[in-house]
């Protein structure tokens, strides 16, 4: 049985953590609300421009 | 008048059945062949394995819905295709087997002008020896099988609890494996209700996926415009993992499983054996068993399908290696090539060729993640060849057929976790097109409308499109107008 040192996980301490200001932006509401519209727009010009 | 008999009532099925009935005068006759008399909006599955859904919330009865819009239904298996029909008559046919309690067991055959096929995948979980809910996994496939993986699920949440330290793999259980995807929001929920549970310190989780990188998703991996820098899905996921606290294992396939333990190998070669306390890894995908006969009775199965049981279209079928493959090999109108009344869509349809650089192992394990047709496209060819199907019927067999390519569709993908409004958090993603075309595009897709996004407002987005395709698949008022 490999044990935990032995296993082939990724290596990943070298991948970029959030910082406090994304994390924050994240949660917030107001934030996410601009995200949403933005999300559902790009959403629907991929559904008008390709072949849908 | 023409009958129109669609197989399978998933996500293409179901679309195909609905736009044929918007679009053909009742002259006309549409048919559904489906073993299940249930509709699965399966994105939600993932809900429901985690215990957040519960099962009446992601399906419900085709039988009501097929009365009012006029479309028989018939619960039944297609076991085989006739396309040049049999001795007593020439028009195509179709081998059933009845599902319903009531007839079970009892074979029919229907009659066709124009088929779809949209029977979706068979989850081969006997590829890997104990995979599936008949051995030692579990699987968020179908609503019964997340369902089991729910209550499975909460007796590891008791058991940390406890006080008890718990191995949780998530992945996919075969190097061949497609919809990575799915398994990465479903590892993305495990993780969350963890936490929510706040136990999460004593839970070890690890992904393990067939993809060679993370972030790959069975498309190759995407590259993302951010403020200006390009960036990658590997870096995105890779992000998201650590932040998460998730191990990975990648490059992986799954040899064998035995209670508790999964022993698999990497691309790389080595053998290795994790043990498990629970473990979600979905199976590999086949076509359905479907045979093929002339009007003799000859087989003529591997005309009509690719070896790997999916029915063959307009696609480039050459071998050929991965260096020369092009946008142009995929279909464009899912014809089935000599049956100009015949179409294969969604999950049914057989890939010209994955979409990812397969790969093997030195001991020549193939480990390559199949390319994933997922509910966004799927539902795109499917009402194409409804589209395709009603044109010919009202303006003449020789009609051109409508097209839509994969090379030119875009996907959303968003990996949700939480229900609620003001808690959750997921994993967006938007892919145009799904199939890179690096003729057209430096990084094979458009970098303005490729991109990686975490935050509520994509749980949001998952919520929307949970109600909003639950109220088109019931063709409630309008539901034509809710894009697919
Ligand atoms: C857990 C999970 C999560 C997913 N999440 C997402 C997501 O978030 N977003 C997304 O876009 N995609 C997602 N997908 C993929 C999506 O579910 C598929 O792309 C989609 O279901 C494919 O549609 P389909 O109609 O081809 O197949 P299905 O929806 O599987 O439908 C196949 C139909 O054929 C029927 N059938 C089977 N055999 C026969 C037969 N012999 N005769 C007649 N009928 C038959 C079946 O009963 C079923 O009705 C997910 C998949 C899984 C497994």
């Amino acid at each position: 049985m490999d044990d935990k040192t032995t296993l082939p996980t990724v290596d990943l301490t070298n991948a970029p953590l959030p910082t406090e200001k994304t994390l924050r932006h994240r949660k917030s509401l107001i934030g996410q609300a601009g995200s949403f519209v933005i999300f559902n727009l790009r959403m629907l010009r991929l559904i008008t421009k390709g072949k849908h | 008048m023409s009958d129109v008999v669609v197989l399978g009532a998933g996500i293409a099925g179901h679309t195909a059945a609905l736009h044929l009935s918007r679009k053909l005068g009742q002259e006309h006759t549409v048919t559904v062949v489906s073993p299940n008399s249930y509709w699965n909006w399966i994105p939600s599955n993932i809900w429901v394995g985690v215990g957040k859904m519960k099962r009446k919330q992601v399906v419900f009865p085709l039988g009501p819905i097929y009365r009012k819009k006029g479309i028989s239904f018939e619960q039944a298996e297609a076991v085989a295709i006739r396309p040049y029909g049999d001795a007593e008559d020439p028009r195509g046919a179709v081998d059933i087997v009845r599902t319903d309690p009531a007839q079970a067991g009892e074979t029919d055959r229907i009659r066709f002008d124009y088929l779809i096929n949209a029977t979706g995948p068979k989850l081969k979980f006997s590829a890997t020896e104990g995979l599936g809910p008949d051995g030692f996994t579990v699987s968020v496939c179908t609503a019964d099988h997340a369902v089991e993986a729910a209550a499975q699920f909460r007796e590891v949440i008791a058991k940390l609890k406890r006080g008890q330290r718990q191995t949780i793999v998530v992945g996919v259980g075969h190097g061949t494996c497609t919809c990575e995807g799915a398994a990465f929001e479903y590892v993305f929920n495990v993780d969350t209700e963890l936490r929510d549970a706040g136990v999460r310190d004593l839970a070890r989780v690890i992904y393990l996926t067939n993809e060679a990188e993370l972030g790959d998703f069975g498309v190759g991996g995407m590259v993302f415009d951010e403020h200006g820098y390009q960036t990658t899905s590997k870096i995105w996921t890779e992000s998201l993992f650590r932040e998460r606290g998730v191990e990975a294992i990648a490059g992986a396939h799954v040899e064998r499983i035995e209670p508790n333990i999964v022993h698999f190998e990497t691309l790389d070669g080595e053998h290795h054996s994790l043990e498990f306390d629970y473990a979600m890894l979905l199976p590999p995908f086949g076509g359905v068993d479907l045979a093929a006969y002339d009007r003799d009775g000859n087989d003529i199965t591997s005309e009509l399908f690719a070896p790997n049981g999916f029915m063959k279209v307009d696609a480039d079928y050459t071998a050929k290696p991965y260096e020369q493959w092009r946008a142009e090999d995929w279909p464009k109108t899912y014809e089935c090539p000599g049956f100009d009344n015949i179409f294969a869509v969604g999950i049914a349809f057989a890939p010209p060729h994955q979409i990812s650089r397969p790969r093997k192992s030195p001991n020549g394990t193939l480990i390559a993640p199949a390319p994933p047709r997922t509910g966004m496209p799927s539902g795109v060819m499917a009402k194409t060849a409804a589209l395709t199907i009603v044109d010919r019927i009202q303006k003449g067999k020789a009609t051109p057929a409508r097209d839509a390519s994969m090379t030119e569709m875009g996907a959303a993908c968003v990996a949700s976790a939480g229900t609620g409004l003001r808690s959750g958090s997921a994993a967006a993603m938007t892919m145009m097109p799904v199939v890179p075309d690096y003729s057209k595009y430096p990084t094979g897709r458009d970098t303005k409308d490729t991109r990686g996004e975490l935050g509520l407002h994509g749980h949001w987005v998952k919520l929307m499109l949970h109600y909003l395709f639950i109220y088109k698949a019931k063709g409630l008022p309008g539901w034509f107008l809710i894009p697919e």
